[in-house]
């Protein structure tokens, strides 16, 4: 035994040698969970997961579901990444609505009754082409019902034109007045390069810095990506990337009533307001401070759940918060020819589906 | 830190060989060696096997390879633990992923018993290392985690008289530190038992 040559156990020691090396710990803002954990099924999930792969609804790229506080579908598709950023579109426009709470929270604004004219000196040759246009308030920038003539859910042609001027804050101001301020439902994204403007004036900030300091450090979102208008103006129209799970913290910051990590991001009292009925434009759908509810309607009631919001991004970028289920569904797509109401919003009613289906 | 004992008992080990392997000149320097070794009751003994070990629910098997020094009762080495048994479940769903799970440590034990047919040891373990979820299809670790696990344990040698004996373990482990979606420290910790092939080499009487 004495003779024995140990070399190969040295061999064999050495092949189990490992590296011991720390990956960085993934950002875990919910612990993970099934569907069946919460009396859903897990085959019903499995189908929808292959339907989508199917591309039977079209062009999804990402589905995040977080339920009771966890996370209990995450997928990506169409080669889509969980660290991708996407460009959430026109879902934007919400963070202009978070930054205005903010805003209050911070006593920079001390109402949203506050005319535009009075925080926006420098376009007050645009304010001056029609008296009415002074009594807009950024409630009524908040509630797509300034008056300003805009064209976007049929010919997009204005927010083209928008965006291929220099100024685009001045493009949106510019605008005749076709109803007087406050009456009158008409979607403008455009208007909240307005109230990015505001944002600005106020805190002498932009609204990413703004935004960045007060909401995305808390809420951990470290990469992101936001585009500006050629004079420096951030693009609250359309011009936020981020990755679908940063996406999706900022539903759950809301659902959380503005709490994250036992710190106070948001007033509550601001998103109980910004989310809760103002108005009802549609047959199909109402409007909070540029938050959308469903409503009673025959064909959404079934999904009406009396205090659930969502924002719907043109493309498909769309996140939905339901708090009397503790759900929120965000959905990533990239589809150009649906609208506001596409692949993405019938996704949202199939989900619920099987979730009442189980319940 | 446990690179540093490993390569201190791999330099040992690379020492020994070069003096096994040693030409006809160096041959009294090693025989002087080895004697030195037998005088001092030093020897070094090897164990390769399987742990079935808790694993969420379920036993698994590991595969386990110790190396120690013996110095008359005692002996302290490292050993090496790794998943054999492929684990797979739903973490991100609908993603199912791969658990990966290797650790290496140090192992000491004492002998505590000795008979014609029997011995038994008392050992105890400490072995850190890592636990990945794994993308199966990427092969990238998707969430990985630090763990520690303490494994006390008691063990027969079947036929102590020959090199290649007949190794039973049982006892206890305990992780700790892990920290990873859908598992915790508690799926892995609870009894276990061990079968393997042992060499004792140099110091058979003890």
């Amino acid at each position: 035994m004495k003779n024995i040559n140990p070399f190969f156990l040295l061999i064999l020691m050495g092949s189990c040698m490992f590296s011991n090396e720390n990956l960085a710990p993934d950002q875990q803002t919910w612990d993970y969970a099934l569907p069946n954990q919460f009396d859903l099924s897990d085959k019903e999930f499995l189908d929808l997961n292959e339907a989508i792969l199917n591309n039977e609804f079209k062009n999804i790229n990402a589905l995040v579901i977080i339920k009771n506080d966890q996370l209990i579908f995450e997928n990506y598709y169409l080669d889509q990444q969980r660290e991708d950023l996407n460009k959430i579109d026109n879902a934007t426009n919400v963070l202009t609505s978070i930054a205005i709470g903010m805003a209050i929270d911070d006593g920079y604004l001390i109402s949203i009754e506050t005319p535009i004219a009075d925080l926006l000196p420098e376009y007050e040759n645009e304010l001056s082409t029609d008296s009415l246009k002074k009594i807009i308030t950024i409630e009524h920038l908040l509630t797509h019902r300034s008056g300003l003539s805009w064209d976007e859910i049929v010919s997009e042609d204005d927010i083209k034109e928008m965006m291929n001027s220099d100024d685009w804050v001045k493009y949106v101001l510019g605008k005749a007045l076709e109803a007087v301020p406050g009456v009158r439902y008409n979607f403008n994204s455009g208007a909240s390069m307005i109230l990015s403007k505001i944002i600005e004036n106020l805190t002498n900030e932009s609204l990413s810095a703004y935004i960045d300091r007060r909401l995305f450090k808390a809420l951990e979102i470290k990469k992101w990506l936001w585009t500006t208008d050629p004079l420096g103006t951030t693009n609250a129209a359309n011009g936020l990337h981020l990755t679908q799970l940063d996406f999706t913290k900022i539903g759950y910051l809301l659902l959380k009533n503005g709490l994250w990590k036992d710190q106070v991001i948001l007033s509550k009292n601001w998103i109980y307001e910004s989310t809760s009925l103002q108005h009802q434009p549609s047959y199909s759908y109402s409007m909070g401070y540029l938050w959308f509810q469903f409503t009673e309607d025959r064909v959404n009631s079934p999904y009406n759940s009396k205090r659930a919001f969502y924002i719907p991004g043109n493309t498909g970028y769309h996140l939905y918060i339901n708090p009397e289920e503790n759900l929120i569904v965000s959905i990533g797509a990239k589809n150009y020819f649906y609208g506001l109401f596409g692949p993405s919003y019938w996704l949202y009613l199939l989900i619920m589906d099987l979730h009442r289906d189980n319940l | 830190m446990y690179k540093c004992y490993f390569g201190l008992l791999l330099c040992f080990f690379q020492h020994l060989i070069i003096a096994q392997q040693s030409d006809s000149l160096t041959q009294f320097k090693t025989n002087n060696f080895i004697q030195y070794l037998e005088d001092k009751d030093i020897g070094w003994t090897t164990f390769a096997g399987f742990d079935m070990a808790p694993t969420m629910g379920n036993f698994q098997k590991q595969i386990r390879i110790d190396i120690a020094l013996t110095l008359k009762k005692l002996s302290l080495g490292m050993t090496y633990l790794s998943l054999f048994e492929v684990l797979e479940q739903y973490v991100i769903f609908p993603n199912i992923y791969r658990l990966n799970a290797k650790h290496g440590g140090i192992i000491l034990g004492i002998s505590i018993f000795q008979s014609k047919w029997i011995n038994g040891y008392l050992n105890t373990a400490y072995h850190w290392g890592q636990m990945s979820w794994e993308d199966p299809l990427a092969k990238e670790h998707v969430f990985s985690s630090k763990s520690e696990c303490i494994k006390p344990e008691f063990e027969i040698i079947i036929y102590p008289k020959f090199g290649l004996q007949l190794s039973i373990k049982v006892g206890y482990q305990q992780m700790i530190e892990l920290d990873l979606p859908r598992i915790n420290s508690a799926d892995f910790s609870g009894l276990f038992y061990s079968l393997g092939l042992k060499i004792n080499l140099s110091n058979e009487k003890y």
